[in-house]
């Protein structure tokens, strides 16, 4: 079936995540990946998410550190429509595979850098691990409830996945712009600048800003009572989501407490109930709720429309038949492994759905087949094989 | 140039998974309606989210319960080309804002929607809130560890995944109605979302083996991977990731006498005395303070970062210098430093056109432009059908 991106070509000099799963959304939209590893195979492979960043690709192994990986490289962007890289900043450059030097060789590319902390400013050549990131953009701190908390490790790599997520936007709209002006650009996309983002609500500086005091925010269970995780009497968690006013309506009701519409301590619902008034209603919820257990409280909020959920782990999830209906776990025939289940396409196109491709490839996999495209011949390839250079 | 300059979007959505996503094509340059129900999007009562999710939108409020406002709402879809809607599952068939209704009026209208569960049974219509799908999809006890409290993230997760995905899909649809002249929905969700930040964890095959290092007090994975405390009681972060990270981490903090002892001479015996290794670094990195040890660790190039907190980033020189904020007079609250556009481009600029608009404050502007005569723009008022802030 046609998808949005068939037709184009990206070539994916992707490390770690961030970059990987770049191409792999645009390969699943379509694009052709290859993706390019080094020939003694991308030191990230023995990671289980690899797997799932490297599917539906092509792959092929080149040492960009001789002069003829170098010349094989400017071969494959000469038929190239998108660019990926992540390497340090500077590092793509002194490879060749810079922007000035693929610009000359095929201006119309769509170049897109991920780093760390972007391409220019005092941070840039502060190495982009993500929790170093997270760390220079308060992740932690904020996690942990401010300066004087002590700071909570995040354990999901949330810089990189949101600057993946950046980058196949950015990536799809310069290709958009060279729809409309023939010309191609490059996008500077970081994973400092990517997590700023998702913290705009709190990363923000206005009159009248509401601060809650440190300790307030250090609950790790949530501090707004009607928007908190709460246990049943079997001590099973379960996230109440009172997210408007309409919500908490239905809640008072619903439980049989219409006064608390009226009742001061519940003033600024849902989220503005300040300290010391939130700390009093968590008490007195978590009280109420230890009556009967979580699933019975699930299960009698959710008959009376009131948002909640209980609290499980990822592999049930991936059983959630909500998942299972919306097309969100694929089944991949994983050489090596069987049958492997992992994340679907997380952006559906209606007349154009995305699919994925075909599982991770090997190292150099199709190292031959994409060299003979390019107008190698055999023994020529045999060489560049046995001189370890492909 | 913005290559979305000439692009106009119907943005029916409230809270921020929505908003969010029109305001990224906003940045690229889309003129954005917001059309809000009289009484706002219920987000403006919550004042920094809704400046960081409305910025360069104009704002039409309409009563679209009324059939003279839901007349209002279709002459603006007829000059849109996209819609944006992350309303529960349902709602817009019954104001006869669905997909097949308005593609009816418009053809070659791109329909974007941000769900919470996905369109398909059986918990389509259930609401969706950030945090119900941090519960359900293993997001918190992902970081809370198995069998221990779950973890309510700070950063809403998925409400800022699903609009970067979301945003990702309308720049896919726009470049196929270009290339192709094809028009379709879009649909991503906080499910889709959930999943898609866990990439590396929603995975199974025979003989994988899931691990849950999470804790709801969790400072990092090792004793080099980890967060310390400095003499003055801040925090930083230090991720050794290979021999040369170690090697330098021993010269950084005077401990090269570690050096040759058995206990920790290669990865494999750091692992096996990790707690002894990290009371040692404990004591000797609580002996300095944070400027101390993040220049020494920088100088021997040893990834490591100081927490920041929100108020830090705020005025980081990194920051700055990159102009990563956008700073502009707010009409109602003020002087406002707000995260700017996300991704940077050598061509494209991204564009702020204006802070995020009153309610109504361009009711009367977008209806004249649609050329409503004054009198029918004065009926509409009169009656409650649409409101003016000017």
């Amino acid at each position: 079936m046609d998808q949005a991106l068939n037709g184009f070509r990206v070539i994916d000099f992707g490390q770690y995540i961030a970059g990987h799963y770049a191409s792999m959304l645009l390969a699943e939209q379509g694009a052709d990946v290859i993706k390019v590893e080094r020939p003694s195979g991308d030191p990230y492979r023995r990671e289980p998410g690899f797997l799932v960043f490297n599917r539906s690709k092509t792959a092929m192994s080149l040492d960009l550190k001789t002069e003829t990986g170098k010349r094989i490289a400017g071969d494959l962007i000469r038929t190239a429509d998108v660019v990926v890289e992540n390497f340090s900043p500077g590092v793509a450059h002194r490879l060749g595979i810079g922007y000035e030097a693929v610009k000359e060789i095929n201006p119309r590319v769509v170049y897109c850098s991920i780093s760390g902390f972007g391409q220019t400013g005092p941070y840039r050549d502060i190495p982009g691990w993500d929790p170093i990131v997270a760390s220079y953009a308060g992740v932690y701190v904020e996690q942990g409830g401010g300066i004087e908390n002590r700071p909570l490790y995040l354990v999901l790599p949330l810089a990189s996945y949101y600057a993946a997520f950046m980058a196949a936007f950015a990536v799809a709209t310069a290709l958009l712009a060279r729809e409309i002006t023939g010309k191609g650009q490059m996008a500077d996309i970081s994973l400092f600048n990517a997590i700023l983002g998702p913290q705009s609500t709190y990363i923000s500086e206005f009159n009248g800003k509401i601060r809650m005091p440190g300790a307030a925010r250090s609950g790790q269970q949530g501090m707004l009572p009607l928007y908190k995780l709460y246990q049943g009497s079997d001590g099973k968690w379960f996230f109440l989501a009172l997210g408007n006013f309409t919500f908490f309506t239905k809640f008072a009701l619903a439980m049989g407490h219409d006064e608390w519409l009226m009742d001061p301590l519940f003033e600024g619902a849902p989220f503005l109930i300040l300290p010391p008034r939130n700390t009093q209603l968590i008490a007195m919820f978590q009280e109420m709720f230890a009556a009967r257990t979580r699933d019975e409280w699930v299960a009698f909020l959710q008959s009376e429309d009131i948002p909640c959920s209980p609290v499980c782990l990822v592999e049930e999830f991936m059983n959630d038949p909500q998942v299972i209906a919306n097309d969100l776990v694929a089944r991949v025939d994983q050489p090596g492994l069987g049958k492997i289940r992992e994340m679907g396409v997380p952006v559906a196109l209606g007349l154009e759905p995305g699919a994925i491709q075909g599982p991770c490839p090997g190292i150099g996999e199709h190292t031959r087949m994409i060299l003979e495209n390019l107008g190698y011949s055999p023994e020529k390839i045999e060489e560049l094989k046995r001189r370890k250079i492909c | 140039m913005q290559p979305l300059e000439n692009i106009r979007i119907a943005d029916f959505t409230t809270m921020i998974n929505g908003p969010y996503a029109a305001m990224m094509l906003s940045d690229m340059g889309a003129d954005v309606i917001k059309i809000e129900p009289l009484f706002g999007d219920s987000w403006r009562a919550v004042g920094g989210g809704f400046l960081s999710c409305n910025r360069g939108k104009r704002s039409v409020a309409v009563d679209l319960k009324k059939p003279e406002g839901k007349a209002v709402a279709g002459d603006i879809v007829q000059t849109a080309d996209m819609v944006i809607e992350n309303a529960r599952w349902g709602v817009w068939h019954k104001l006869g804002l669905d997909y097949e209704s308005v593609q009816k009026l418009k053809p070659d209208l791109i329909y974007i929607s941000i769900l919470g569960h996905g369109s398909k049974e059986p918990y389509a219509n259930r609401p969706g809130f950030d945090p119900v799908l941090q519960a359900r999809s293993g997001q918190m006890a992902c970081q809370g560890g198995k069998g221990k409290p779950p973890v309510y993230h700070l950063i809403a997760l998925n409400d800022q995944a699903a609009p970067m995905l979301g945003a990702y899909g309308a720049v896919l649809a726009l470049l196929s109605r270009i290339r192709k002249g094809k028009s379709q929905r879009v649909e991503t969700s906080l499910t889709h979302a959930s999943i898609a930040l866990q990439a590396a964890d929603f995975i199974d095959y025979e003989g994988y083996e899931r691990k849950y290092p999470g804790d709801e007090r969790l400072l990092g994975l090792s004793a080099v991977f980890r967060h310390y405390q400095t003499a003055e009681g801040r925090w930083i972060f230090i991720c050794c990731t290979g021999e040369n990270h170690w090697r330098g981490l021993l010269k950084a903090l005077g401990l090269e006498n570690l050096s040759t002892d058995p206990r920790f001479s290669n990865a494999h015996a750091r692992t096996e005395n990790d707690h002894e290794l990290a009371d040692i670094l404990e004591k000797a990195i609580g002996a300095g303070t944070t400027g101390q040890w993040i220049a020494a660790l920088q100088e021997h190039h040893v990834p490591a970062a100081p927490g920041q907190s929100a108020d830090e980033v705020l005025t980081d020189p990194h920051c700055e210098e990159n102009r990563l904020f956008d700073d502009r007079e707010d009409p109602i609250f003020g002087q406002a430093r707000l995260v700017g556009v996300g991704p940077r481009f050598s061509d494209i600029t991204g564009i702020i056109k204006r802070p995020a608009p009153m309610l109504g404050e361009h009711t009367v502007e977008v209806l004249r432009e649609l050329k409503y005569g004054e009198d029918k723009i004065e009926a509409l008022k009169r009656e409650n059908i649409i409101f003016s802030a000017l």
